[in-house]
């Protein structure tokens, strides 16, 4: 009943004025940010964050939110429309949205982009709201052995899910985990790798460690491939028809096993919004009913991926609310926008 | 063989500094309690398994060349095997310029040593020129142009609307800082 109330709290929040404004800006601007290229969804929110610092924390978290959410799913346009993803998530589009398109239907293809990210974005919203608070309360029962397991426990599975190369990401995590021993230590007061230098005295601080791995990283990656974006030939108007019911109630099982899939891997470090894509293909692609016809513009091959990608979204949200975890970038970066705002995400979250 | 001393070289470089770092946790000072880890403890854990690693990694490439690609990650893995993709062409990737990408790094390790000299818009407008040229975009004039105004934006957007202090640097180069300071009505 409690979980009802906040509910409810929630959408009053939402429907004033400033929150649906960011609510509005947050949407456009993850779209805009999926769909061109050179930008992708975590640079679009490092970017983002910037403008958030003198908004309340409500209109931050929206707006990047709102960012997160709708930038899963526009990338799918180019990948339909013009072959080129937007987005690592959108790749497995080019199989069988771009086929769809190639077939004349690429309205119906962009009409099953966006009612899977519907559904998606529902189902996840809902067993976030579901999960938070039980798995909230579970989390205030934790001591210190408790999180030095999750801990490592998701700084493992990010290492073994995530990277092409064991050894870059054992790097990288003995990296981070030596940025964050930088500065004078609680206990003892000893000044650990500060090199003289006053600014180290308080350690690194993780907001710019995000915004340098992410957003500077980003741009060091495409300085090493010259900046290049594949060109977009212009198309013929191209408007979204939506599927009717009866065609959407034909692959409910394919919306239902996306989502689960989708919400789960969302809960994973380091799996994240293109793993569920990826994955949520490769299962319709071998247990689907029609898994034969996959890769020839059918709607299956559609909504498996986009369905998945935006349940990410709200999986994801369930670690780094409860317990503070962010699972991949994007929500690293809203665990950064909370602690800009004074808020520490975890499991009191619920008791102020 | 080159190409393996190319690949083993990164590893080298972080274990280089990894080592050094252990080093330099040896000199932390502090009053040692007993029975208790000291504040040395875990950057030399870390230190240590970061260097196993460059090492391990380097063994690998030389000794065990044709297990090239290292232990790819288990999902990682599974999207290969799961993910067709029905007549798709191999995709090329991009060609590489890792010559750019280490002026890239170096030119942004220069940026933050000399913005609290310069202070920010005598460091900021011409790392972005710079940048934008190492790029490969080379119409001087818009570059010029975006590295000005993007600076001055920034400058304004971060001084004015959402009072984020940047740096204002060193005499006599703080004068410069000031008076666009001024300019834009920034107290």
């Amino acid at each position: 009943m409690d979980v009802l109330a906040a509910l409810g709290v929630g959408f009053v929040h939402v429907f004033q004025p400033v929150n649906l404004g960011a609510l509005f800006v947050g949407l456009v601007l993850g779209l805009l940010v999926a769909v061109l290229p050179g930008l992708t969804l975590v640079m679009g929110v490092v970017l983002a964050l910037p403008f958030t610092y003198t908004m309340q924390v409500t209109p931050a978290i929206i707006l990047l939110t709102a960012m997160y959410v709708s930038g899963t799913y526009a990338g799918a346009w180019t990948s339909i429309l013009f072959h080129v993803p937007g987005e690592p998530i959108d790749v497995p589009m080019l199989w069988d949205g771009y086929a769809m398109a190639r077939k004349g239907e690429a309205a119906k293809a962009l009409g099953w982009t966006l009612t899977a990210a519907l559904v998606g974005g529902l189902a996840a919203a809902t067993v976030m709201v579901a999960l938070a608070q039980p798995v909230a309360s579970i989390a205030l029962t934790f001591s210190t052995p408790e999180y030095f397991a999750i801990i490592f426990f998701g700084l493992a599975s990010v290492v073994s899910l995530g990277g092409a190369s064991l050894a870059n990401a054992l790097v990288s995590l003995f990296a981070g985990l030596l940025i964050a021993t930088v500065g004078v230590d609680d206990t003892y007061g000893a000044h650990r790798f500060t090199f003289g230098v006053p600014i180290l005295s308080d350690g690194i601080d993780y907001l710019i460690v995000m915004v340098g791995a992410f957003g500077l990283g980003e741009v060091f990656v495409r300085m090493e491939q010259r900046f290049t974006s594949a060109p977009l030939e212009s198309v013929d108007k191209v408007t979204t028809r939506l599927p009717s019911l009866r065609e959407a109630g034909a692959v409910k099982g394919t919306y239902a096993r996306g989502c689960v899939l989708g919400i789960l891997l969302g809960i994973v470090p380091g799996a994240g919004a293109t793993v569920a894509s990826f994955l949520s293909y490769g299962v319709e692609a071998q247990y689907g009913r029609r898994k034969e016809k996959m890769g020839s513009g059918i709607p299956e091959g559609i909504v498996a991926p986009q369905s998945a990608a935006t349940a990410s979204v709200g999986g994801a949200m369930i670690p780094l609310i409860t317990m503070g975890i962010p699972g991949s970038g994007a929500p690293a970066i809203i665990l950064g926008a909370f602690l800009l705002h004074g808020l520490q995400p975890g499991p009191q979250v619920f008791e102020t | 063989m080159r190409s393996a001393f190319a690949r083993a070289l990164p590893y080298a470089a972080v274990g280089a500094i990894a080592a050094w770092l252990f080093f330099e946790a040896t000199r932390f000072e502090f009053h040692r309690r007993a029975g208790t880890l000291g504040p040395d403890a875990w950057p030399k854990l870390v230190l240590a398994l970061l260097v196993g690693v460059c090492v391990y990694e380097i063994a690998r490439i030389f000794f065990s060349p044709r297990h090239s690609g290292g232990a790819v990650g288990v999902l990682q893995e599974l999207i290969g095997q799961s993910a067709p993709a029905p007549g798709e062409a191999a995709e090329v990737a991009p060609p590489t310029r890792l010559l750019h990408l280490a002026g890239g790094v170096g030119l942004t390790a220069l940026y933050v040593w000399v913005i609290q000299r310069l202070g920010f818009p005598l460091a900021t407008a011409p790392y972005l020129f710079v940048f934008i040229a190492l790029g490969g975009y080379r119409r001087w004039l818009v570059n010029a142009a975006v590295s000005g105004i993007g600076t001055l934006a920034m400058m304004f957007f971060f001084m004015k609307v959402v009072y984020v202090s940047l740096p204002i640097g060193t005499e006599p180069f703080a004068q410069v800082t000031i008076a666009l300071m001024r300019l834009m009505g920034v107290r």
